[in-house]
């Protein structure tokens, strides 16, 4: 009994000694020197006329990283479609019990709920599609632009009814937006290769610096980021909130 | 002495990552566990910032390429990334909860112990 409590005291002290280590071997902060950092903001304008220097990280100079974190996000996204789903199937017959005892009505929102949340559906959509297209020119990109397009019918199912909800988000319509999200960003890579040059070499035109459609490739791949950042994250709080919707769509029905 | 504050944001950092460690060991409950890893995870986007803070540094963001030096881009890149995969493993662990909880009645990691035993 007594090793079993100095066991997680050793680790923790073990810790504190890494950590301590790893500190004071850290340049102080505000006085740290990166070469790579140094000679990326140099070029990031020149080379792909991006404004926003982590845009150019993430969707150029370290494409591949953003496209493993792709990867991640398909694959814990999977895996949480999948757990939940399970779950679901074995506990229907609860549910359908559960639904025929309660008897409560819906009641819908007010009007002026549901006027000021069309209103902030509406600036979702436009901030978010803004984010998304704009990361090459400001702060932002697909990944910001995603979560926010992917709030919005959220926002829709609060002030709105579940049926709306399902209207816009039509049954297999969002992960079929994740899949194209992420084969989209790799048939992007591939254009590299098409051009006997690496995956995800920018070879699409460079434009004008400042312009929309300018800086290659990071465009195309903001947007595909966003697409798939955003269907990936309805998708599961759509998986999360299933039961709830489900309840709600009885009670508006009765 | 100037210097011994620059150390200040890594240890915030690290204070973070005690308390998030704190938690995760003295919970009780799953779900609270999972919001102490987060709580661990967020250690990770003070110290990525603290390493890419520059004096004096604009955001990376400019039209040519600046006189001075910006923030570190880098590591804003990094931590972006952080917070997308936190996002969506953190919603696998809450499906996995959910999960343990169908299967076990339970959210008490010491009593899902104990019950399997």
């Amino acid at each position: 009994m007594r090793a079993r409590a100095l066991a997680p005291l050793a680790g923790l002290a073990g810790l504190a000694l890494a950590l301590g280590l790893a500190i004071v071997r850290l340049p102080p902060s505000g006085r740290g020197k990166s070469d790579v950092a140094t000679s990326l903001v140099q070029r990031a304008v020149p080379e792909v006329h991006a404004m926003d220097a982590v845009s150019a990280v993430n969707f150029d100079y370290r494409s591949v990283d953003t496209l493993g974190e792709e990867y991640i996000l398909f694959a814990s996204v999977l895996g949480a479609a999948t757990l939940l789903r399970r779950q679901r199937d074995e506990r229907e017959d609860e549910a359908d019990a559960r639904e025929r005892t309660m008897g409560a009505r819906f009641s819908r929102a007010s009007d002026a709920v549901r006027i000021f949340g069309a209103a902030v559906v509406f600036l979702m959509v436009i901030v978010g599609a803004y984010f998304a297209a704009n990361g090459q020119l400001s702060p932002g990109g697909g990944f910001q632009g995603g979560v926010i397009l992917a709030s919005a019918p959220l926002v829709v199912f609060f002030v709105s009814d579940a049926r709306t909800l399902r209207r816009i988000t039509p049954g297999h319509m969002v992960p079929v937006a994740e899949a194209v999200g992420i084969s989209g960003f790799i048939l992007i890579g591939f254009a590299g290769v098409a051009h006997s040059r690496p995956f995800l070499t920018n070879v699409l035109p460079l434009g004008r610096t400042g312009d929309l459609l300018s800086a290659g490739t990071i465009f195309a791949l903001s947007v595909s980021v966003a697409l798939a950042v955003a269907s990936g994250l309805l998708h599961l709080a759509l998986e999360f909130m299933h039961d709830a919707i489900e309840r709600r769509l009885a009670r508006e029905k009765a | 002495m100037n210097d011994l504050f620059r150390f200040f944001p890594y240890a915030a950092a690290i204070w973070v990552l005690a308390c998030g460690l704190w938690g995760v060991m003295t919970s009780r409950n799953l779900v609270h566990l999972v919001i102490c890893l987060s709580v661990v995870e967020s250690a990770s986007y003070v110290l990525l910032l603290a390493v890419g803070w520059r004096d004096n540094g604009a955001a990376p963001y400019f039209v040519s390429p600046p006189g001075g030096q910006p923030v570190d881009p880098i590591v804003q890149a990094l931590m972006l990334t952080d917070v997308v995969i936190e996002a969506t493993v953190f919603a696998l662990l809450l499906a996995l909860v959910l999960k343990i909880h169908e299967r076990a009645g339970t959210l008490d990691p010491i009593k899902l112990r104990t019950e399997r035993g």
